[in-house]
């Protein structure tokens, strides 16, 4: 079952956020916890972890998309042996 | 009675709640940054409070973030290039930033969930920490503008431009103690924003970067959380180098 990449609660306040890269590819193996999406506000960048190993399979997010916490950025289908 | 082997010598299990703070003098940017990946790293696996702060002056080098772009360079690259000046991008927030000698660079590398902190909060300590060095130095300023920082009547003196990895923080905080402001003016500022300015050219009068490095460690420290700190010179994993620089006039 795929597992969503979802904004946790970062305390950015007011700020918006935005995705300003993604690290991984669509069809990329990630592992637990290794960094997929990076999102940015005025003063700072954030990396946001993979919650499952497993494949890239859909980026909803896209660059420069304005996103909050919460949201579903991507999803990753986790594969066996990862 | 416990076997002296028992002990758990691993980082996961080592413990101690203080700010280790090391003063490095003039670092070359790409050192700076080796030097703070190594640490994000380090501070990663613990689970304690303990966070460190480089502070430093960088040799004049150009540097731009992620809300940053080429047009932002008030010159051309050949420019750049004949003053010895590197551009550095960088996944930071921020846009482009001139760091020169007379720049104070603090890289706070801490872990912002062990702190209790997010981001709007770890940039309001920031920004508190420079305005408590500037009270000191009798410069009226404030903070909390949209454009990340610290500002006083003449301009803009420091800028926030931090990133998070597994919630530890590195890249950081800028400060203009006595620049030469030729150079920070080789990039713009955003639309609407605040000129750079320097503590020395506030005050009109020479500022010690000794005494600005004390007051912002000390301020940083409270505001971060950190009740203790401990003071190193220079950092066992830089080496001393040689290079030709730019010497600012």
């Amino acid at each position: 079952m795929t597992a969503p990449i979802r904004l946790p609660e970062i305390g950015a306040g007011q700020a918006t956020l935005s995705v300003s890269c993604w690290l991984v590819d669509t069809g990329e193996l990630v592992d637990l916890g290794d960094r997929v999406v990076e999102l940015v506000t005025a003063s700072s960048t954030f990396d946001v972890p993979a919650p499952v190993a497993g494949r890239l399979s859909r980026i909803d997010k896209p660059l420069d998309a304005d996103v909050a916490v919460g949201d579903i950025l991507g999803w990753i289908e986790p594969e066996p042996g990862t | 009675m416990s076997h002296p082997s028992a002990i758990d010598w691993s980082p996961r299990a080592r413990r101690s709640d203080s700010l280790e703070v090391y003063l490095l003098g003039r670092v070359d940017f790409a050192s700076a940054v080796e030097l703070q990946e190594r640490w994000v790293y380090e501070i990663s696996g613990r689970r304690d409070r303990q966070g460190a702060l480089f502070l430093c002056e960088h040799p004049p080098v150009v540097t731009i973030g992620r809300t940053g772009s080429r047009s932002q360079l008030l010159t051309d690259e050949q420019d750049l290039r004949s003053r010895l000046m590197d551009v550095h991008w960088l996944n930071r927030g921020g846009g482009a930033l001139v760091h020169s000698p007379g720049q104070l660079a603090a890289y706070p590398i801490v872990p912002l969930d062990r702190l209790g902190l997010g981001l709007a909060d770890y940039r309001a300590a920031l920004e508190r920490a420079v305005i408590g060095v500037c009270s000191e130095l009798k410069v009226a300023a404030t903070g909390g503008r949209e454009d990340p920082g610290v500002f006083c009547r003449t301009g803009q003196l420091a800028w926030i431009a931090s990133a998070v990895r597994n919630w530890v923080t590195h890249q950081g905080l800028f400060l203009n103690v006595a620049p030469a402001m030729h150079l920070m003016r080789l990039v713009s500022s955003p639309p609407g924003g605040a000129p750079p300015t320097s503590l020395a050219a506030q005050r009109t009068r020479p500022v010690s970067m000794h005494a600005a490095r004390e007051h912002l460690i000390r301020h940083l420290a409270e505001q971060l959380g950190y009740d203790r700190w401990h003071l190193y010179t220079g950092h066992p994993l830089l080496k001393r180098t040689r290079r030709m620089v730019h010497a600012p006039a």
